[in-house]
């Protein structure tokens, strides 16, 4: 009994849930962890990381947690590997496995042509359990441009007893860094030149799967004084790593000569700076396209405006580098600029300068506000950022240095503007025509450039059918024309077609199908909206209004709407205004019930008299 | 090989390879004038011509591939990056030599060629045997061809790939042909509709070819899961080969034909001995294993059931089903954890030991490439396995694929028209014909709240077989993140407010999952028109289908009724003012069919409606009949009833 109550309290973490409700909830743990890293960096810049950890894995769905994936590339090497896998109850050792047993495989990216990233793993396995599972490995990174970052609790449901981490370093070198959630110790002390620091959490709380990760402790670092290659630089400041990676890419903006007169040629006769910038773009994003080649130093440093020329692709380095040779040659001087990319990625550290990069944009800096050039997009104005990269800060890079600043929101409402015109026509039966016409600015018209640039017509007639405000459109025409302005996104959208069932009939009346699109998710994505949509619909002679129609007018703070029907001969107006503006930080729960709240105000049924139909059910 | 043949072969060329050059660089004026295919209007890319040849030399296959893709659209650029795989191993089994690519195009009317370098083509090692060669094109701009040719070495003889005819992008023209030396005999095995119906075929002095043109780039399809079964393809098996006497050295020419693919009955005992081997015929380790299981007593059934659950929840499923087994059984029963092939023949142990008569059948399961079973005896056609056993006379399917599956459950994808039955000496196809009436009833009971005001509608959905089983997988995924049952249903954002989710499992004992929740609309009293659709959870009240035109069948994957019961309870003060209207549909050959009832029983309303898929497959034709049909069933699914508060006279 005594060995079964051991058992279960050794699966499970009791937690006191924070709120007054004290909701006792235990969180299964799979395995025990004690872990050491020591991470040694050298004088000449290159660096060892030995990591050695002992586990206990209790059951079979902790043995992915001894699981070891060893990154190496040009740049990083795995140096040795061991494991040893011993069963606890006999004590006999079960595998025992070295570097040369570890499987390799490269990392597979879809967008990726060519680079060097692989790994080296081993999976473990055991028939019984528990079973101890020590690990040691050491790898060898000839830069200290990126540091392992530390995270003492590597898997959830699983229980760290302790878990150290130690850095050394030549202190002329120096070392920055930013501790997260860490409630443990720290120790330094320095020897001979060399820092020496330790971080060392023991107990850690059990996570599970659904664990916040802005709580996960963690130990970011960043060098002081660092080299990829034969390129030294200091990141002291953002300063420092944006004149280092000038110096990376200088020389490689070298545009060849037949090039640079035949994009001149272009500008002939054209003043204004933005419409400079603007042919140029353009020109870039109809003659070259996205390439991603990365090998070695070759992720840092940008392929050369010549090479780009030659083979009309590169990736995000290389076509930002031509494009800004292109504008040095046209005398518009612009800045290579370095952001962390992805449609919903957490904003980077900005009191750690360091290499948090993934992805470079142009900047074209103006007397009132930069132009930003997304060079690897071939469907977005010039001045224009999508999700990938707005609203978030960015390091603009100059050769006597660089500073941090924050890319357009597009928050404001002629950012996110709908408008919609329909006439539509019914016939007795119920069927109609209709003929639309739509506006989408700013974010809302990215979808649509899309939609008009990668789908086919199947696909684009489907795209109109799935999103038509009224299900069953059966689209005979239809138009996409892209009219931005300046970089203000502006899509137009013409179709007509044919709607089965546009009413319904019930026993007595005629009901129109709710016909004024319903409001998502994707419509608060931006913070704000302003949508117009207005229908002319002609009815049937026989048709008449059934009681009043209905009337919605909505005037709060952030939310105004309106609602207005009115009807003239057989032609009925309908008209909806929605005006809105979200507050910053718009939890889930809140954002559900906006929507909610928008929706049933204006899911109002428009009816009328059905004197033709004369079933009656059946009694 | 002699000059006669020589001759033939130099006449027969041309002729195969009439109506397209399929050689580099000869490029047509009508494929420089080509802006889009009329067919397939807006496809970023076509594949112009595919052209492949296949030889047999020194025991190797050689096939010579040549590619011509022209450029239509911005986005159709991506195209201009090739990835060709292929399985190196450690003795390269697959190798691809003498790549060679050019990019053609139009400079100021002229056409411009550039060849590509070395620089150009990438060879990726992607770890366990397999590597990827890439190529790049430069230049490549609307309107650019892009030509490249490889020759690929398989030292693989028995089963050749053959030629996969469709791409992700229109192909208009695609053309295979494969030379048979006289001393090997394969068998073709040949599918999908365009094939059957419109290839081009030849057959001479050994030479075969099939051409197809103008076919649409295969792209996802809603309903249809295993669309790779219905690709259009042709892939060759060795059925027998001429040996020399006495050389023993493999499929040398000589003057004896050696069967090589034998009849069923022998390839069902061949995998009979490697099960054998694998030790998952020997009874005595699984009777071992079963000592503290009481299996005594009770029917077969019974003792079946009993044995299912034992090794279903005393054994971690993990790894991929395959007919082929990593352990033997002995390792099976000490580590505790298989793949599911390896779980259902240590089932089948157990139920042997107990004397039951049970056997494996193999199958070629959905999404492996085959949407009929190929009528001679080869085994790559089969990738799983499931049992047939007889139950106190009763024949019964059996699985272990999935952990949450009751007893009886056979994974989906393994319900196929027929399988092999492995049964020493005497192994046979046989049809699979699993049946199961995965139905789903939704009883819905509607009341306003005098109290409250609110419009409750108490809904019941009852989840049989297959149903239920896919809601018990919800279920517990949503139990694994910790999400509450309310998710079981997508948020809508509209009026209606989902409440008190209760899940019943009663899948093992009664094939049924029960789903009870409320759907509520607030201050529904307050309304003197309350206008609301009664069925609430339908997936069929929008409509599926929006695409204009379908390239694969619709597959529903079985059979089902979905009855939909909601009873009205008038409140007081209100009276029934409007209604849906009574309707019944179907489409040509009714393979589909849908009615919808309105009855007024006085205090009660009652809504009936009902779809019946009768007939699961839908070919394409049928497709616009679907369409319409779907949209009529969306729309009155979707219809409202109207109650109106009764005007209190003064």
């Amino acid at each position: 009994m005594l060995a079964f109550l051991l058992g279960f309290l050794w699966f499970t973490e009791s937690f006191v849930a924070d709120d007054t409700s004290k909701i006792l909830q235990e969180i299964p743990y799979y395995s025990i962890l004690s872990q050491n890293q020591t991470l040694t960096v050298n004088p000449d810049f290159t660096y060892t990381l030995v990591v050695e950890s002992t586990l206990t894995v209790n059951t079979s769905d902790g043995i992915d947690h001894a699981y070891s994936r060893l990154f190496y590339d040009k740049l990083n090497e795995v140096k040795s590997f061991e494991v040893e896998v011993t069963d606890i109850l006999t004590g006999k050792s079960i595998k025992k496995a070295r570097l040369k047993d570890m499987g390799d495989a490269a990392y597979y990216s879809s967008s990726t042509v060519f680079d060097d990233n692989r790994y080296k793993y081993f999976e473990v396995s055991a028939a019984k359990f528990p079973v101890e599972v020590k690990i040691k490995s050491e790898v060898f990174s000839k830069t200290n441009f990126f540091l392992p970052k530390w995270t003492p609790i590597p898997n959830y449901h699983q229980k760290v007893t302790e878990s150290s981490f130690t850095v050394r370093f030549p202190t002329e070198l120096g070392l920055k860094y930013k501790e997260l959630n860490l409630k443990g110790n720290k120790t330094q002390d320095e020897e001979l030149g060399i820092t020496s620091i330790t971080w060392t959490e023991k107990d850690l709380p059990v996570q599970p799967k659904d664990f916040d990760s802005d709580e996960d402790p963690k130990l970011l670092l960043a060098p002081v004084k660092f080299a990829l290659d034969t390129y030294v630089g200091e990141m002291e400041s953002w300063s420092g790593l944006a004149s280092w990676q000038s110096e990376l890419n200088k020389g490689r903006d070298v545009l060849p000569g037949d090039f640079r007169e035949k994009i001149l040629r272009l500008l002939e006769g054209v003043n204004d700076p933005y419409e400079k910038i603007k042919i140029l773009y353009t020109y870039l994003q109809k003659n070259f396209r996205y390439v991603s080649i990365q090998l070695g130093i070759g992720g840092w440093q940008t392929m050369t405006a010549a090479d780009v020329v030659k083979y009309s692709y590169g990736d995000c380095k290389g076509l930002t580098n031509l494009m800004k040779a292109m504008l040095e040659a046209a005398g518009i001087p612009s800045n290579y600029t370095l952001v962390y990319a992805g449609a919903k990625a957490d904003d980077i550290e900005v009191d750690l300068p360091s290499n948090q990069f993934n992805h470079v944009i142009l900047q074209v800096p103006t007397p009132t506000q930069p132009i930003w050039l997304e060079c690897t997009s071939n469907l977005l104005p010039a001045g224009y950022l999508g999700d990938f990269t707005r609203d978030r800060h960015v390091l603009v890079t100059k050769p006597d240095g660089g500073y941090l600043t924050k890319t357009p929101a597009y928050v404001s409402e002629e950012w996110n503007e709908i408008r919609s015109q329909s006439k539509v026509v019914i016939d007795p039966q119920g069927n109609a025509k209709i003929d639309t016409k739509q506006q989408f600015f700013g974010n809302f018209a990215t979808e649509i450039l899309y939609v008009k640039g990668n789908l086919d017509e199947r696909q684009q007639r489907d795209y109109l059918n799935r999103n038509s405000s009224v299900s069953g459109l059966i689209v005979e025409g239809y138009q996409f024309d892209i009219v931005n302005k300046d970089s203000l996104p502006v899509a137009e959208l013409a179709f007509d077609g044919f709607l089965q069932k546009f009413s319904q009939a019930t026993a007595k009346r005629i009901i129109l199908r709710p016909f004024l699109g319903k409001l998502g998710p994707d419509h608060l994505a931006n913070k704000s909206l302003k949508q117009v949509d207005e229908y002319e619909i002609q009815l049937p002679e026989a048709w008449q209004p059934d009681g009043n129609f209905p009337h919605v007018s909505m005037d709060e703070e952030n939310l105004t709407g309106l609602l207005e029907i009115t009807m003239e001969g057989d032609i009925l107006r309908v008209r909806r205004e929605i005006s809105l503006k979200i507050p910053e930080k718009l939890e889930k729960s809140e954002e559900t019930a906006l929507l909610k709240k928008i929706n049933t105000t204006f899911d109002r049924t428009i009816l009328f008299s059905n004197t033709t139909i004369t079933q009656s059910p059946n009694e | 090989m002699n000059r006669a043949l020589l001759i033939v072969i130099a006449v027969l060329l041309p002729l195969l390879s009439s109506g397209q050059s399929v050689k580099m660089g000869e490029i047509s004026q009508e494929e420089m004038d080509l802006k889009e295919v009329p067919y397939e209007t807006g496809a970023g890319a076509v594949y112009l011509a595919s052209f492949g040849d296949s030889r047999i030399f020194n025991g190797s296959l050689e096939t010579q591939y040549f590619h011509r893709v022209k450029i239509l659209t911005e986005a159709g650029k991506e195209h201009a990056d090739i990835r060709i795989r292929y399985f190196a191993g450690t003795n390269n089994v697959e190798n691809l030599t003498g790549m060679k690519a050019q990019i053609t195009n139009l400079e100021g009317g002229k056409p411009v060629v550039t060849k590509l370098d070395k620089s150009n083509f990438f060879d990726i090692d992607l770890g366990d045997g397999l590597k990827e060669l890439r190529i790049s094109f430069p230049n490549a701009q609307v309107g650019s061809i892009l030509e490249y040719s490889y020759k690929k070495g398989d030292k693989n003889i028995e089963f050749l790939d053959g030629w996969t005819f469709q791409k992700s992008v229109p192909v208009m023209y695609s053309e295979y042909q494969i030379k048979i030396p006289d001393h090997l005999e394969y068998k073709t095995i040949s599918q999908g509709a365009n094939l059957y119906s419109r290839a081009e075929r030849k057959s001479d002095y050994g030479y075969f070819s099939w051409i197809l043109r103008d076919l649409y780039g295969l792209k996802e399809e809603p309903f249809m899961r295993n669309y790779r079964d219905y690709v259009d393809r042709v892939e060759f098996q060795l059925s027998r080969y001429r040996s020399g006497s006495g050389s023993g050295s493999g499929y040398t020419a000589g003057p004896e034909w050696t069967d090589f693919l034998n009849n069923w009955e022998k390839l069902g005992d061949e995998l009979i001995e490697y099960y054998t081997t694998k030790g998952f015929y020997r009874t005595n380790p699984i009777e071992r294993e079963m000592l503290s299981l009481d299996l005594g007593g009770g029917t077969q059934l019974e003792k079946a059931k009993t044995a299912y659950y034992y090794i279903r929840d005393n054994f971690v499923n993990e790894g991929s089903d395959w007919i082929y087994t990593d352990q033997t059984l002995p390792q099976l029963l000490k580590s505790k954890k298989g793949a599911p092939g390896e779980l259902i023949l240590a089932y089948m142990g157990i139920l042997r030991s107990l004397g039951i008569e049970c056997n494996p059948v193999l199958i070629g399961s959905k999404g492996y490439g085959r949407s009929e079973i190929v009528p001679f005896p080869f085994l790559s056609q089969f990738d799983e396995i499931l049992l047939i056993a007889n139950l106190d006379g009763q024949t019964q399917f059996l699985d272990l694929s999935d952990p949450m599956a009751p007893f009886g459950y056979v994974d989906l994808d393994k319900h196929v028209k027929g399988g092999l039955l492995l049964e020493k000496n005497s192994s046979r196809l046989i049809p699979i014909d699993i049946k199961h009436a995965s139905n789903k009833l939704v009883y819905s009971s509607i009341n306003l709240d005098p109290e409250t005001g609110e419009l409750l509608i108490d809904n019941t959905i009852r989840n049989f077989f297959y149903e239920g089983l896919d809601y018990v997988h919800r279920v517990k995924n949503l139990e694994n993140d910790n999400k509450p049952m309310e998710d079981l249903f997508k948020e809508s954002y509209e009026a209606f407010e989902i409440r008190n989710v209760k899940v019943t499992d009663q899948l093992e004992e009664k094939n049924m999952v029960s789903v009870q929740f409320q759907s509520v609309l607030k201050d529904a009293g307050e309304q003197d028109l309350l206008v609301f659709n009664p069925l609430q959870i339908s997936e069929f009240a929008k409509n599926p289908f929006t695409q204009d035109f379908r390239v694969f069948p619709v597959d529903f994957e079985y059979s089902f009724k979905e009855t939909y019961t909601a009873n009205i309870n008038l409140p007081e003060g209100y009276e029934l003012d409007d209604y849906p209207t009574n309707e019944t549909i179907t489409i040509p050959g009714a393979p589909i069919a849908f009615t919808f009832l309105t009855e007024n029983l006085g205090e009660v309303v009652k809504i009936t409606a009902k779809l019946e898929v009768r007939s699961p497959l839908i070919q394409p034709e049928s497709y616009g009949d679907l369409k319409f049909f779907m949209e009529s069933v969306a729309s009155k699914l979707a219809s409202p009833v109207i109650l109106k508060k009764i005007e209190k006279s003064l």
